[in-house]
């Protein structure tokens, strides 16, 4: 099951949030197991460094563990999370000077998925592997922006509290996110427009 | 990277929102608003497919994208555990007991008053120890009744006329004192300080001179 977040599902998030402000360690374990893996692949589009990320990722959750009291639910739960994961990031890059991705993450990236549905088509495969090549061509704030919306499903004034910018620049970005994206595909020889 | 803060020209301004409609977090009047515009236009809804089949080709990249290591979570989870069993364990009733003891316990060796008392107490010690140890001050001159040095004892027959004033003025001329009688035959003993045989010679002749008091006045021989 997808484990990303719906508005109804975070509305449980929130719930799940107040029991561990509460101190309840089996509401953090499912809390962990719900975004562990979305923070990691986020943090991977900031740091492009997958044991920095690993180290975001568990810095992140033990802050998320510490600080679930004081979470204002004025942005979704996971805005909240995601925030706190963002900062931690950008704090990992600048310490560790690291400003571009490595060859690291491009091999991590292509691993194949061991739970993946092997009923898919080819084509499918396919596509998702060329999709996978040309979204590692575009810059860091595309990748991201292209996640936070299509992926993590959040609004845009979210988006704007989350990156610190204008709510228009949101839009704007995700457009031209998108465009660099089709250039990309058609330079990797894909016929179909996106 | 630095977009342009604008849609470029020919753009139709509701595909900006249209990402959000496919996504579905627009406000039911945002929704409604592209749904009336998207009806009339066919390059907006064209927009529209490509931001849905960039939505699911997205989805498929991420689900199958790589996943931290099962590391990751036992270390993180294991640090919890032990933040929350810390948590409870300074939170239960009879640790903090304990913690409360140990604390006020502690508190008495702190550095406020301890010094304080301790310089006071050897102060305390040092002047008791100065107080024994000094001379004695001068007497003040009061007279006791005790005899101080080699005393005798002269046996004297009190005149019967004689006063008690006038009794007494002849004790303290001779610094005597009675220190014995009346015995049966009307007699009384009285202590003298002397120095030397002569002294007290001199004591016995002051006694029968006063006549009009003293009867008589003999030595005592012990």
């Amino acid at each position: 099951m997808d484990s990303r977040t719906t508005y109804q599902h975070d509305m449980s998030d929130s719930d799940l949030l107040a029991a561990v402000a509460s101190g309840d360690q089996s509401a953090f374990e499912r809390l962990y197991r719900l975004y562990e893996k979305r923070i990691f692949q986020y943090v991977c589009t900031l740091v492009f460094d997958v044991a920095l990320a690993e180290e975001v990722v568990g810095d992140t959750m033990i802050a998320v563990w510490r600080g679930a009291g004081t979470y204002g639910r004025t942005a979704r739960v996971s805005t909240w999370i995601f925030g706190i994961a963002r900062h931690k990031a950008l704090d990992a890059v600048r310490r560790s000077g690291r400003a571009r991705r490595e060859t690291e993450l491009d091999g991590a990236m292509q691993l194949p998925n061991p739970q993946a549905d092997p009923s898919e088509g080819v084509l499918q495969t396919e596509m998702a592997g060329l999709t996978q090549r040309a979204l590692a061509a575009l810059s860091r704030d595309h990748q991201e922006i292209l996640r936070l919306v299509f992926y993590e499903e959040l609004p845009y004034e979210d988006i704007a509290t989350l990156l610190a910018i204008p709510t228009n620049t949101v839009k704007t970005r995700v457009f031209y996110a998108k465009q660099q994206l089709k250039r990309q595909l058609e330079r990797l020889g894909h016929k179909e427009t996106i | 990277m630095n977009d342009p803060d604008t849609l470029p020209a020919g753009v139709h301004a509701e595909v900006a929102l249209l990402p959000w409609y496919v996504n579905g977090t627009l406000s039911p009047s945002e929704r409604s608003q592209l749904d009336r515009h998207l009806e009339s236009c066919p390059s907006c809804r064209q927009e529209l497919d490509e931001l849905t089949r960039l939505k699911n080709d997205l989805a498929s990249v991420y689900r199958s994208a790589f996943e931290p290591s099962p590391r990751l979570s036992q270390s993180v989870l294991s640090a919890v555990a032990r933040e929350s069993h810390d948590r409870e364990s300074s939170q239960s009733p009879s640790w903090s007991w304990l913690v409360g003891m140990d604390q006020w316990f502690r508190s008495l060796f702190l550095p406020r008053w301890v010094p304080t008392a301790a310089v006071l107490a050897l102060v305390m010690q040092l002047g008791l120890l100065l107080w024994v140890t000094a001379p004695q001050p001068p007497s003040d001159g009061v007279a006791t009744r005790s005899l101080s040095g080699p005393s005798a004892k002269i046996s004297v027959t009190l005149q019967p006329t004689a006063t008690e004033e006038q009794i007494r003025t002849v004790l303290q001329h001779i610094h005597g004192q009675v220190v014995g009688g009346p015995t049966p035959d009307g007699r009384y003993i009285i202590g003298v300080g002397v120095v030397d045989d002569a002294a007290m010679q001199q004591k016995l002749a002051q006694l029968r001179e006063r006549t009009e008091v003293i009867r008589s006045a003999e030595i005592v021989t012990p």
